[in-house]
């Protein structure tokens, strides 16, 4: 296939017919162009990639087989490679060492011009034009940076300038007070309504602090809030202020301020807006004081409390702490009955004056504020940031100055106060949350007595706050049927020496959602705080009524009586003879069939509620019986003076008869006789207590007739009272047995 | 006036290195400064291949610019452009056809400034300074609503860019949102840098870009194709750039994942439902 040339080595002499070089160059072009490809980003089409590289080639043929040597074209080729963009960091090396490889087969030259010289001629000049090229174009793109970077920066100030502008418009035209201010307080520009506004001129607001404008009163808050600005989130704050004028004056203002920024966002200054409100203000604050304040003290009154607490929690600086106190007094109804209600006013103006003392070395007055909240309950709102004010110090203060007797028209009156303190963080607690807890804490303080005081107390507070929610759902719950009944069966050896279930004592259930299952003792405290005691009992005597009225009509006369145990205030409630008679009536029942037990304590004076209740029960033919009984000797005079048909003896009483070994001889004799003279003046003594049956034979021995087993809930309570019963009957030997059942 | 910033905003600051100008260093740009030549540098010592890895990626724009025109399209969106470094998107697409028309969107205002001192004189073509990440402000711009018909198909181009946005930044929620103004027929095209392969090598060229004003959040091949939610994937799919539609497949080589960079085109199916009836029933 090949035609050997002369004497010239190598393959050039191979390539002399026109067909072999056109494989040739189509050969390289492939080649060539797929290196190019893959050595720089150039993403043209293969065929145009082809074509393109197609006349390179054909110069470089040029270029190598001139005669005499015309190096032009390779120098076309170095500079068209950088203009077709091949500038990949290897695309020269991969190009040069293709053609070297390549180029060599052309020939080329003559005689000392060898294909050697001719190849390294042709890729030199091609590579030093294409490191030309190179040069110029790097020139050039540096060119156009710089010229980018000036113009980024042109258009930056462009756009500045216009703003500027149109800042400059607004500023100086509108009618809205304007000064600009640095980050540390120090006024620069201000326009021509801020004069207006307060008396200044521009140039005497130069170098001042806006911290000077500020009224006395709002100096703390406003320095907060300006100081605060530039790390809050919005970037702004709005707020009423008062302003102090040039003459001395107060402007009564609206502030508008915000935060300007650098365009990385960077705080540099601060625009603040002033609307003067003043005559505004004048207009509605004769009205705003009275809704505001307190007209006996002179102090502010809840709602401003509670709004100037809002405003204190929202957006506290770092570090703010917050102590809400109550001071609740206490003995100023006895003051208002006993001797006037100018009294009691008098003693609450000047408990006023005394706390506002006592407060005022605690706390400085921008932090502070007291409010009365009403009747005789005073509210301290405290703040401070970095020392903790001394509470006990503050409580025995308090406590000291009240302790002081108020010298009024010839009395020397005092009053006690129960004192609640919550110290809290400004920014992890709510309003709703403060003043929660502040009213728990003195709830708490409250129930244990009198010229009291205390902390709250995180954990303590989460029982209080479930307590009074359980107590506060409580009404809901029993109207909406959450409450159930549980039976406490009473069993009594019958007259044929057999256990029998004489009666039930009916006890109420709430199987609450959010609280859990909560017992019949914890049910009627809870009802007891909020002072639905009576419609539980109420529930309760209606619920008994028709589960007895139920018994009546299978087991007739002997079915069991049903019986309800009132609490102290229920006994007492003017309704309870209504309520019972209604029941009786409703179910057909007799007095004996349902029962009602009062608790004893609630008969200690004479004249009270409670006892022409039990009086009038007793009249009705309605058996009474009485609970709790036994907690002081002079209970036992009780039976004498109402027909009483049974009572509940109290723990205290018949434990010992159980466990004579742990008890003196003294007691077990006490407790004997006393169960004696109840059966003596012909009562039934019945023993309530789960662990009481299996001392059953002992109580007996003692006199009790009867003896409680332990709640059993509705649904199982008749298959309870047969078991009790039949379990009797057959092991009459062993009643202690059979009590002890199911329970 | 004393109290107005003199200062330049953040994208100007050539101390800081830019991810659009280290770009144009690895494909032999001279639109860099030291800064961007020193991370460029560093970063190839963790991938020693970055500049082909570039490369490949400029190139994989190139093809789907041609296949894009080829298939109609006659508009395009190229969000994050950056430096016009070479084969920029309206020299490709209007060699083919000079009516395309191509806006540019960078966020960085010296790319934004180059970008018009390249697009001098030519009317088909603009840059908006914007933000990815607002795609009201890209989409609303005068400029863009002057030269894009959003009634007609467009390309949308995010080309090594997506990568930029971190997770909490939500990249499938803004696509979604430049996606409801596409009309039917257009195409969305994106590159995008993963850790899949070279773990280790790419975690450390993240590093490097902790430091510039464009960190990198890499995603796997899963979390990149469901970038093109509500697009239907054309052929070849999701694959490696260098496989995407190669000019040069002797080029592709046997190691097209040293890239490291997953390259795709969508197209935004032209019913309201993704899969047709006809469609199920041929598989």
């Amino acid at each position: 296939m090949s035609e050997p040339a002369h004497d010239d080595p190598g393959p050039s002499a191979a390539w002399r017919s026109g067909e072999e070089l056109t494989a040739w160059r189509a050969d390289l072009v492939r080649e060539w162009a797929r290196v190019i490809a893959a050595s720089s980003s150039v993403s043209r089409p293969r065929g145009e990639l082809e074509d393109l590289v197609g006349g390179f080639v054909d110069r470089l043929t040029d270029a190598m087989t001139s005669q005499p040597l015309h190096i032009q074209p390779a120098r076309d080729v170095g500079a068209d490679l950088v203009a077709a963009e091949v500038v990949g960091e290897r695309s020269l090396r991969d190009s040069i060492a293709l053609l070297g490889r390549w180029l060599p087969v052309l020939g080329g030259g003559s005689g000392a011009d060898s294909v050697s010289q001719r190849v390294v001629a042709v890729l030199g000049e091609l590579a030093a034009s294409y490191a030309e090229a190179m040069r110029d174009r790097t020139v050039e793109i540096q060119e156009n940076l710089k010229l980018a970077l000036v113009k980024a920066k042109e258009d930056t100030e462009r756009t500045l300038r216009v703003s500027q502008a149109r800042f400059e418009e607004v500023f100086n035209s509108v009618a809205v007070g304007m000064v600009i201010s640095e980050l540390d307080g120090t006024m620069g520009r201000s326009n021509e309504a801020m004069t207006e506004i307060l008396g200044y001129s521009p140039q005497e607001m130069v170098g001042r602090s806006v911290h000077e404008l500020f009224y006395i009163e709002d100096l703390a808050d406003l320095t907060y809030q300006y100081a605060a600005l530039p790390h809050s989130g919005t970037g702004r704050f709005r707020r009423q202020a008062r302003l102090v004028r040039k003459d001395g004056e107060t402007a009564w203002t609206y502030l508008s301020v915000s935060l300007l920024t650098d365009p990385d966002g960077e705080p540099t200054h601060m625009v603040t807006a002033v609307e003067d409100v003043s005559d505004l203000y004048l207009l509605k604050e004769r009205f705003k004081y009275q809704t505001l304040y307190d007209t006996l003290t002179d102090l502010p009154n809840r709602q401003f409390f509670t709004s100037r607490l809002e405003a204190v929690l929202e957006r506290p600086p770092v570090g703010t702490r917050v102590l809400l106190s109550y001071v609740d007094l206490e003995g100023l109804a006895a003051i208002n009955t006993a001797l006037h209600r100018d009294v009691g006013d008098y003693v609450i103006r000047t408990v006023a004056g005394k706390l506002r003392t006592v407060f005022s070395e605690f706390f400085d007055e921008p932090d502070l504020m007291l409010a009365r909240v009403e009747g005789g309950m005073f509210a301290l709102l405290g703040r401070y940031r970095d020392s903790a004010p001394d509470l006990v110090g503050l409580v025995s203060s308090v406590q000291g100055e009240l302790a002081e007797p108020i010298y009024v028209g010839g009395h020397g009156v005092m009053v006690t106060a129960g004192i609640a303190l919550v110290d809290r963080a400004a920014n992890e607690v709510t309003v709703e949350e403060l003043l929660a807890a502040a009213d728990l804490t003195l709830r708490r303080v409250k129930r244990s007595g009198k010229a009291q005081w205390g902390l709250y107390d995180p954990q303590q507070h989460i029982q209080d706050l479930n307590r009074a929610r359980a107590s506060v759902t409580l009404p809901g719950a029993l109207e909406s049927g959450e409450f159930d009944l549980a039976g406490q069966p009473l069993v009594a050896r019958g007259p044929d020496g057999e256990n029998e279930v004489v009666g039930v004592r009916f006890a109420a259930s709430w199987d609450s959602l959010e609280h859990g299952s909560v017992g019949h003792d914890e049910c009627l405290r809870l009802a007891e705080e909020v002072g639905t005691d009576r419609q539980l009992g109420e529930w309760l005597i209606r619920r008994a009524g028709e589960e007895a009225q139920r018994w009546h009509r299978t087991f007739a006369s002997a079915a069991p009586f049903a019986l309800v145990c009132l609490t102290q205030g229920h006994a007492a409630d003017q309704d309870l003879v209504a309520v019972v008679r209604r029941v009786l009536t409703d179910t057909g029942l007799s007095g004996d069939a349902l029962r009602v037990s009062v608790p004893a304590g609630a008969l200690r004076d004479e004249l009270g509620e409670a006892a022409d209740n039990v009086a009038v029960l007793a009249e009705l033919g309605i058996s009474v019986l009485l609970h709790d009984f036994g907690d002081t000797a002079g209970n036992i005079a009780l039976l004498d003076r109402y027909p009483i048909r049974g009572v509940l003896l109290a723990e205290s009483v018949w434990r010992p008869l159980c466990s004579p070994q742990e008890h003196s001889a003294l007691v077990r004799r006490a407790c004997t006789g006393f169960v004696k003279l109840v059966r003596e003046a012909g009562a039934q003594a019945i023993v309530d207590g789960a662990d009481a049956v299996a001392h059953v034979d002992r109580l007996r021995e003692f006199g009790v007739d009867v003896i409680a087993g332990g709640f059993t809930p509705l649904a199982r309570l008749d298959a309870e009272i047969d078991a009790l019963t039949r379990a009797g009957r057959r092991q009459p030997a062993e009643p202690g047995g059979g009590p002890t059942g199911s329970a | 006036m004393e109290t107005w910033p003199t200062r330049l905003p953040k994208g100007v600051d050539i101390n800081q290195p830019s991810a659009a100008r280290v770009y144009d260093y690895y494909l032999g740009g001279a639109c860099n400064f030291a800064a961007d030549r020193d991370l460029a540098r560093r970063a190839a010592e963790a991938v020693p291949w970055v500049r082909d890895l570039a490369r490949a990626n400029r190139s994989f724009l190139g093809r789907v610019v041609r296949f894009m025109v080829e298939s109609g399209i006659r508009q395009f969106l190229d969000i994050g452009s950056g430096v016009p470094t070479l084969g920029n998107v309206h020299e490709i697409a209007q060699s083919v056809d000079p009516s395309c028309r191509v806006v540019y969107v960078d966020n960085e205002p010296v790319a934004v400034a180059h970008s018009e001192l390249l697009l001098e004189g030519n009317e088909l073509a603009t840059v908006v300074q914007g933000d990815l990440r607002d795609p009201d402000g890209v989409l609303g711009d005068a400029r863009t609503t002057a030269l894009l018909d959003f009634d007609e198909p467009i390309g949308l181009l995010m080309v090594a860019l997506l990568h930029f946005l971190r997770d909490d930044e939500d990249p499938a929620g803004i696509i979604e949102r430049y996606r409801r103004r596409l009309a039917p027929g257009s195409f969305f095209a994106l590159s995008h840098g993963t850790a899949d392969v070279f773990p280790e090598r790419m975690g450390e060229l993240v590093e490097f870009y902790r430091s510039s004003s464009n960190p990198v959040t890499l995603r796997g091949k899963a979390e990149v194709e469901r970038l093109f939610t509500g697009f239907d994937l054309v052929e070849p799919g999701l694959v490696w750039t260098a496989q995407w539609r190669p000019e040069f497949p002797e080029n592709v080589g046997e190691h097209p994942e040293r890239c490291a960079v997953y390259a795709g085109v969508g197209v935004k199916a032209a019913g309201a439902v993704a899969s047709s009836p006809a469609e199920s029933r041929t598989t």
